[in-house]
């Protein structure tokens, strides 16, 4: 299931949320139990992730019982050796299974959220052989593993953060102060995803299917705007995890910081995917050694790090390539000691027209198209892509109320307008006003806080389907 | 306090929003999803596949007229004249038979009393897997029983505007609604510049061939599964069915790949099968040189003009063409002698 569905909006959620709050409510008492919630979490759970794929939740049940009993395997021994051996024996078992399933077999059975399953089992091993002690029961860990509305795409949560909160007293009351935190920071996600990455995708797409045809404007409009999708898109659905998960008064790790305003590129990996970043930080970073053994070792890690991520985020040549791009930048940067940082606007500018062309790498389907779509940038002219890409965006709804609001004069003298607009408005979001984050903690219930997310969902929802209109190749 | 009080207002002021939103869409109901349309309101008929569902289930008709763009330009006026009937179009703009069988078999269902059905058979889609379906993104929610998907048609900003508000800004402007003669009609430039213009001749041409065993079977299947059901559980209603017919170019098309006998074998299978239903006239206009090799009637190597269809509709009404089980065989050697001994490289290079 997606959270931008009306599946999940208007049943899944509701219906989730209910049965919560009224089991936590009805808990006795003396017996102060929270096992009802737990378990009715792991259904939903259950039935959010096999709602995509009956298979999915069954290698998810399958992935916790192996790893609930390695680590309860580990619990009974007494010696460190024994102990250690048994958690690299888990660290290869979960390692193997996605390499199995997204590398070596990537194109038959792909599992959606197995990279970031496979993380948290690391992490849930981790933990519990450095704390022997980390009291907890079946329940407790399949909570963790499971929980809906991080299952799929992260923010990777640590185990022992997550099972901190899941050990207080009437943990699954409502509290109308996170249902309403959260359903601003849903709000917020929706949109982020459904109108604008969304919107970008389409540019995105015309772009990246057609390649050759680029030119130097339209190469770089396609370039930002994926740098935008991407970002929207990510730390849209970020957001509605942390505030679908805040409604069920557990809070997740927050996962963006408003990347684009980075000055560096180790400031970037500070504000982008943070949850991933602090991963590799404490499970790889520094049990290699971290910057403690000097610089030569340091730049090696930190290399080690970023090939690792790249391999990470998918099978292929071109995010190998793109993680050690970063790798590299970041050495430079440890090298000559952050210099960009000191003057903030030039830091900002050459970070984010690095993160730019690197994202292209990211997202082509090979390293020649890569090398084709910047030899592009170099052509000047307009043509059919030109075309295609202000017709995608004057086609937009909202575009042609303003049309017909009195704009329609201004769009047909200039074609490129509307374009540009929407685009400069999408990086102007991403660049000056405060994030998501932010906002939370100035949160003050106020009817222009209820106006602003009423608007949002609403204006989200009806745009989650639309017309899709039937081109017929010979008309 | 104020927690609750924010929240509880934020849910009710949403849900007020998205039940103004869905109560104007179901009321005005631009793809008549729910009901047939209302008195007062010009509705625009526009993108086929959301809306002829909704014609088939609601509207009152006794025919149907259908097929794919080569019957975009049916009147039904003429129709309803020649046939005295009255004729509602269903044009599904690229379809293959399982489209277009399947939106019958949905019109049957849903309407009683149906007394002819005009149904143009591409010729392009005959050698073809009987399951095949040129769409993926097909607004299904649309064309099935389920309430629940009904979300996507009842919370969408793309039918508010497109549907809801066109429908509205022609009631208000006096515009009147959308005939079925106009509906998904068109209007381009025929002519040989325009038709050569939209396809690529080659210099050589392949060795004829006839169809495969494995295209017999596939031709077969595709009529048996999607023409012949239709046919034989209505057997009170008559079916006008009719190969549309292409331009020359489109038999120099086949002539280029070598396949002029396998297109006419393909025909002829079809028309066996077709031909052994007493509710059935099938109709085939390739034996006419004068609408085939004038590119005047047509506007690309495919398409004919909108008078080809009111030509159509009168050799219909009048039995010209007509294809029976006694002239068939003398008909598919005509063809094949027309077409494989058309001098095609002299013709275009006139």
């Amino acid at each position: 299931m997606l959270f931008n569905s009306y599946v999940f909006i208007l049943l899944f959620l509701p219906v989730t949320l209910c049965g919560l709050f009224l089991l936590g409510k009805t808990e006795n008492k003396r017996l102060s139990t929270d096992k009802p919630g737990k378990v009715w979490l792991i259904l939903a759970s259950a039935c959010f992730y096999g709602f995509l794929n009956i298979y999915y939740a069954l290698f998810l049940a399958g992935s916790a019982l192996i790893n609930f009993g390695l680590q309860r395997v580990m619990e009974m021994q007494t010696g460190k050796a024994r102990r250690r051996g048994i958690l690299a024996l888990g660290v290869t078992v979960n390692l193997a299974a996605l390499f199995y399933l997204k590398y070596w077999r990537f194109s038959s059975v792909l599992t959606v959220g197995i990279s970031f399953i496979t993380f948290q089992q690391i992490s849930y091993l981790a933990d519990c052989y450095k704390e022997n002690g980390l009291r907890h029961d079946f329940l407790d860990y399949a909570v963790y593993i499971s929980f809906f509305p991080k299952v799929t795409s992260g923010p990777i949560t640590q185990f022992r953060e997550f099972l901190q909160q899941l050990s207080g007293k009437n943990i699954f009351r409502p509290k109308f102060e996170n249902l309403s935190g959260g359903l601003y920071l849903f709000a917020m996600g929706l949109a982020k995803k459904v109108i604008l990455a969304d919107t970008l995708a389409k540019l995105v797409n015309i772009g990246f299917s057609n390649i050759a045809g680029l030119h130097t404007g339209s190469a770089l409009l396609v370039m930002l705007s994926y740098s935008l999708q991407l970002y929207y898109d990510f730390s849209g659905y970020s957001d509605m995890a942390l505030g679908v998960a805040l409604m069920m008064n557990i809070h997740l790790p927050v996962n963006f910081d408003s990347p684009y305003k980075a000055r560096s590129v180790s400031d970037f990996w500070n504000r982008w995917h943070i949850s991933l970043t602090r991963f590799f930080t404490k499970y790889l970073y520094i049990p290699l050694g971290g910057s403690r053994k000097g610089m030569g070792r340091t730049c090696v890690n930190i290399l080690i790090v970023f090939i690792l991520s790249g391999i990470w985020h998918g099978a292929g040549l071109t995010f190998l390539v793109w993680g050690l791009l970063h790798g590299l930048a970041m050495v430079a940067e440890r090298l000559t000691g952050r210099r960009t940082e000191k003057i903030p606007v030039l830091g900002r500018g050459l970070t984010f027209l690095f993160v730019n062309v690197a994202w292209v790498i990211f997202r082509a389907d090979s390293l020649s198209d890569a090398g084709l779509f910047f030899s592009r940038i170099l052509v000047p002219g307009t043509g059919a892509v030109e075309t295609a890409l202000a017709e995608a965006v004057n086609n937009l709804v909202e575009i042609r109320i303003l049309c017909r609001l009195g704009l329609q004069g201004l769009s047909d003298s200039f074609p490129f307008l509307m374009l540009l607009i929407v685009i400069l408005i999408m990086l102007l979001i991403a660049v000056i006003p405060k994030n998501t984050q932010e906002r939370l903690k100035s949160f003050s219930y106020s009817a222009g806080q209820t106006a602003a997310t009423v608007a949002l969902l609403f204006w989200s929802i009806i745009s989650l389907s639309g017309i899709s209109v039937f081109l017929y190749s010979n008309f | 306090m104020k927690e609750k009080k924010w929240f509880i207002r934020t849910i009710l002021w949403l849900l007020l929003c998205m039940a103004v939103f869905a109560g104007v869409t179901v009321v005005v109901d631009p793809y008549f999803h729910f009901h047939a349309p209302l008195a007062g309101i010009s509705y625009r008929l526009y993108e086929e596949r959301y809306i002829n569902d909704g014609i088939s289930r609601h509207f009152d008709y006794d025919a149907i007229i259908t097929g794919t763009s080569m019957t975009q330009n049916f009147k039904t006026s003429e129709f309803n004249e020649l046939f005295d009937c009255n004729a509602v179009k269903l044009p599904y703009s690229g379809a293959g038979y399982r489209e277009i069988s399947e939106s019958l078999q949905r019109a049957f269902r849903h309407h009683d009393g149906i007394k002819a059905v005009l149904w143009g058979l591409d010729g392009t889609n005959l050698i073809q897997r009987p399951d095949f379906q040129n769409y993926e993104e097909y607004p299904s929610y649309l064309y099935d029983d389920n309430p629940f998907n009904d979300v996507s048609y009842v919370w969408n900003k793309e039918i508010m505007y497109h549907g809801v508000m066109n429908n509205l800004a022609m009631t208000l402007q006096g515009t009147a609604p959308t005939t079925f003669d106009e509906y998904s009609a068109w209007e381009r430039t025929t002519g040989r510049e325009a038709v050569e213009s939209s396809y690529a001749r080659r210099d050589s041409a392949a060795p004829d061939s006839g169809l495969t065993e494995e295209e017999k079977r596939v031709v077969e299947e595709n009529v048996r599964q999607n023409v012949c059901p239709v046919i034989e559980q209505h057997p009170d209603t008559r079916f006008y069915l009719f190969f549309t017919p292409y331009s020359v170019c489109y038999w120099d098309m086949c002539y280029q790949n070598g396949r002029i006998s396998a297109q006419i074998e393909a025909e002829k299978l079809a028309a066996d099968l077709l031909l052994q239903y007493d509710n059935v006239e099938l109709y085939c206009f390739y034996d006419d040189p004068d609408l085939i090799f004038d590119l005047d009637n047509y506007k690309d190597f495919l398409h004919y003009s909108a008078k080809v269809n009111s030509w159509i509709l009168q050799w219909i009404q009048q039995g010209d063409h007509r294809l029976t089980k006694e002239n068939c065989e003398e008909h598919t050697e005509k063809e094949k002698e027309l077409y494989l001994t058309e001098e095609y490289d002299a013709f275009f290079e006139e």
